[in-house]
């Protein structure tokens, strides 16, 4: 009788412990393709508006020249300016004239960064009258 | 007997928590991104708007190749056919990937080829990074 108990209860045990390899095995791989597949930076865009006043820079009205050099030293209206100071100098100038115009003359090698970078220094100072051009 | 046993069996419990915080994490702070075929190293901004998704990509090399692509899964198609498809859907918006550190006259350029086909919005794709 004690022996068949004895038994009875081993039985027991075997059937209770559940294999969880299989379970690991798929979390592995879920884990690792949400690892390769996911991505933490975030997309961001610009938008561009084209079309935007060119007759105004045409006849010359209200027009704020900004020059980008290759080096990437940055002028506004002659003068040599530092980037981080370039937003606080437009609202300046739209205080002035709300109407004003902001015409980015950029070196043909100077980076794409950089005019991003400008163009959003420009935008964050409230206006959305951009022209670029080469030089 | 027993206690040998019992030694040579490895706890898993801890190691499968662990593997499904972690799972947990890159399925909740991560998002599933696109496998991009172009390689482009895209500029960096500082401010945040929605993505949004233009029907049609132009994308920009560094060395100024330009390719298309769209929706219509019509990818890698090299510089001398984009005008002529640009022409033929007359797309109202475009998407814009260019690479950071391309000359800025190959922007400018497309700025004002896009221009002149009547394009009136452009999207420069970017990636966030906070100041």
């Amino acid at each position: 009788m004690k022996n068949n108990n004895f038994f009875y209860e081993e039985e027991k045990k075997e059937l209770i412990s559940i294999n969880i390899t299989p379970l690991i095995d798929i979390v592995f791989l879920l884990l690792v393709f949400f690892m390769l597949a996911t991505s933490f930076i975030q997309k961001s865009t610009i938008e561009v508006n084209l079309n935007s006043g060119k007759s105004q820079i045409a006849e010359k009205k209200n027009v704020v020249t900004i020059i980008l050099k290759k080096n990437g030293d940055i002028s506004l209206n002659s003068k040599l300016i530092e980037l981080s100071s370039i937003k606080k100098e437009i609202k300046n100038k739209l205080n002035q004239n709300a109407a004003y115009i902001f015409l980015i003359k950029c070196h043909k090698k100077v980076e794409v960064q950089k005019i991003i970078r400008l163009i959003e220094e420009v935008r964050m100072a409230g206006t959305d009258k951009i022209q670029l051009i080469n030089f | 007997m027993a206690i040998k046993k019992k030694i040579k069996q490895i706890n898993l419990i801890p190691l499968i928590n662990i593997i499904f915080l972690m799972l947990i994490f890159f399925m909740l702070a991560g998002t599933i991104t696109k496998v991009d075929p172009y390689k482009i190293n895209i500029p960096e901004s500082i401010i945040k708007n929605d993505p949004s998704t233009p029907f049609l990509t132009l994308i920009i090399k560094k060395n100024g190749d330009i390719f298309i692509d769209s929706k219509n899964k019509e990818k890698k198609l090299r510089n001398e056919f984009y005008l002529e498809i640009l022409k033929k859907r007359k797309p109202k918006e475009i998407a814009l990937k260019i690479d950071a550190d391309a000359p800025s006259e190959y922007f400018i350029n497309i700025l004002k080829i896009l221009e002149n086909e009547n394009i009136k919005k452009v999207v420069i794709e970017t990636n966030y990074k906070k100041k």
